[in-house]
């Protein structure tokens, strides 16, 4: 009886002890699962803002490149070439000379050089996005793209236009560029429509479409090829680090669409 | 014949796993662990072969016991990360080693279990695992805890000590109020090393090796 009692009480005290183990060790592991849980969290987080931050520093890097470019290209090469346009134009030459055709063909030729020259400079100036508005710098460079005469272009304009953070319409309009700059390169298309809706809400959307061939987006969107995507990439970098979402829908010999979407705090 | 405790059946099953599951390239502190395994194994082999024959092996567990803290600690010192702890707990095995033999041999004597030295031991071993314990807390490592063998064995240690403070530590105390048969109380030894060497089985069991952790995180 008496042992009977003893082996009770050991059997009842190595069940709790067991129990108690147990129930330390599975805290222990859900606890530490937890708390990894909470640092890799932390850690993604800090990593998002790394990147961000890198990301803020190239653009803006990209933009001071870009002002540099477009001031050099102005003061310098621009006013050389005047200067040379200037000298053929008071060249004493007379209309039989048989140098004439050659010196108005040199003159013509000069003459695009510097309207190009010029429109170059104007889209690379960061200022001038800011100073004349995102709406009429898209508008002046969609001209500019018609005007090559291989594309109809159509542009529109919805809602009251309200004025968009500096720093954002710059952005929207370097990723316009580059939608532009990949529909120019790689579409095939003959039509670009581009539109610019503005909400009351302050809910503002670029979208940019055209009929060109289309592309796996995905594929491209994955592809880790360096140089393959980039322009995408870019694009959804700089959508990101503005906080903005932006949407790829391509169909395959129908064209593709762009979407931009960004919420204003008015 | 009689029947050795279960729990030497425990350590056998540790040492025989710890042989088992060392690598060359396995942590240095499981490679010395496996010694002391067969070690322990002897000396609880021997001391049940005294208990069989009449004798007496306070004298064996005494300084044994004193050994263990020491190698414990010295163990843990391999676990922990930090340095300054690290070095903590290698000096506290030397200071610890050195008063526990000055105890057994001067002030509790040889053949009386050395209580006070076994209730510090047991107080300073459960200190360090709770700081290894708070150590993964606060900077968690990229694997799973349930493959890393430091946490089986802190844990082992941790449970062993803890329960076995007031057991072993304050036996002194207690057995003036209560009475409690000898069977009993060494059920529930048995039952503490049988969960301790158990867990130790588990921490080679669940261990891999650093190539196969590395390449997983």
């Amino acid at each position: 009886m008496q042992q009977n009692q003893e082996l009770y009480f050991i059997v009842i005290i190595g069940i709790l002890l067991g129990l108690l183990l147990v129930s330390f060790i599975i805290g222990t592991l859900i606890l530490y699962r937890r708390r990894q849980q909470k640092q890799d969290q932390e850690m993604a987080r800090v990593k998002d803002m790394y990147e961000k931050e890198v990301l803020h520093s190239q653009l803006e890097i990209q933009e001071n490149a870009f002002r540099s470019i477009s001031q050099e290209l102005h003061d310098n090469i621009g006013q050389l070439l005047s200067v040379v346009k200037l000298s053929l134009s008071t060249l004493p030459l007379e209309k039989d000379h048989k140098a004439a055709p050659l010196v108005s063909h040199s003159q013509k030729v000069l003459n695009k050089a510097i309207i190009d020259l010029s429109n170059i400079t104007k889209s690379l100036y960061t200022d001038r996005i800011t100073d004349l508005g995102l709406a009429e710098s898209i508008s002046y460079e969609l001209l500019a793209v018609k005007n090559t005469g291989m594309y109809e272009t159509e542009f529109t304009v919805t809602g009251d236009e309200f004025r968009l953070p500096e720093k954002t319409e710059i952005f929207l309009f370097r990723m316009f560029q580059e939608m532009l700059n990949n529909i120019i390169k790689h579409s095939a298309a003959t039509h670009i429509m581009v539109s610019l809706t503005y909400h009351p809400d302050g809910i503002f959307v670029m979208s940019v479409e055209d009929n060109g061939k289309g592309f796996d987006v995905e594929q491209v969107r994955s592809s880790l090829s360096s140089g393959k995507g980039v322009g995408l990439k870019s694009m959804f970098n700089r959508a990101k680090l503005m906080g903005a979402e932006l949407k790829v829908v391509s169909n395959f010999n129908k064209g593709t669409r762009l979407e931009v979407k960004f919420i204003s705090n008015l | 014949m009689d029947f050795l405790p279960v729990y030497i059946y425990f350590i056998a099953l540790s040492f025989l796993v710890s042989i088992y599951k060392l690598k060359k390239n396995s942590q240095f502190y499981l490679k010395i662990f496996s010694p002391f395994l067969f070690l322990t194994l002897c000396v609880e082999a021997y001391a049940n072969y005294l208990s069989s024959i009449n004798k007496s092996n306070i004298v064996i567990y005494n300084f044994f016991s004193a050994f263990e803290f020491c190698f414990y600690l010295f163990l843990i010192s391999f676990i922990i990360q930090v340095r300054k702890i690290k070095n903590l707990a290698r000096y506290a095995a030397g200071i610890y080693g050195l008063l526990a033999v000055l105890n057994i041999l001067f002030v509790q004597g040889v053949n009386t279990f050395h209580t006070t030295t076994y209730a510090a031991g047991c107080l300073i071993i459960a200190s360090f695992c709770v700081r290894y314990f708070y150590e993964i807390f606060r900077i968690p490592g990229a694997g799973k805890l349930e493959n890393n063998p430091a946490f089986w064995i802190c844990a082992g240690l941790l449970f062993f000590y803890c329960c076995g403070f007031p057991l072993w530590g304050l036996m002194n105390i207690w057995s003036k109020w209560i009475v409690i048969e000898l069977e009993t109380f060494s059920g529930i030894n048995y039952l503490l090393n049988s969960f301790l060497y158990l867990l130790f089985t588990i921490a080679y069991l669940c261990s891999r090796t650093r190539n196969s952790i590395s390449l997983s995180s």
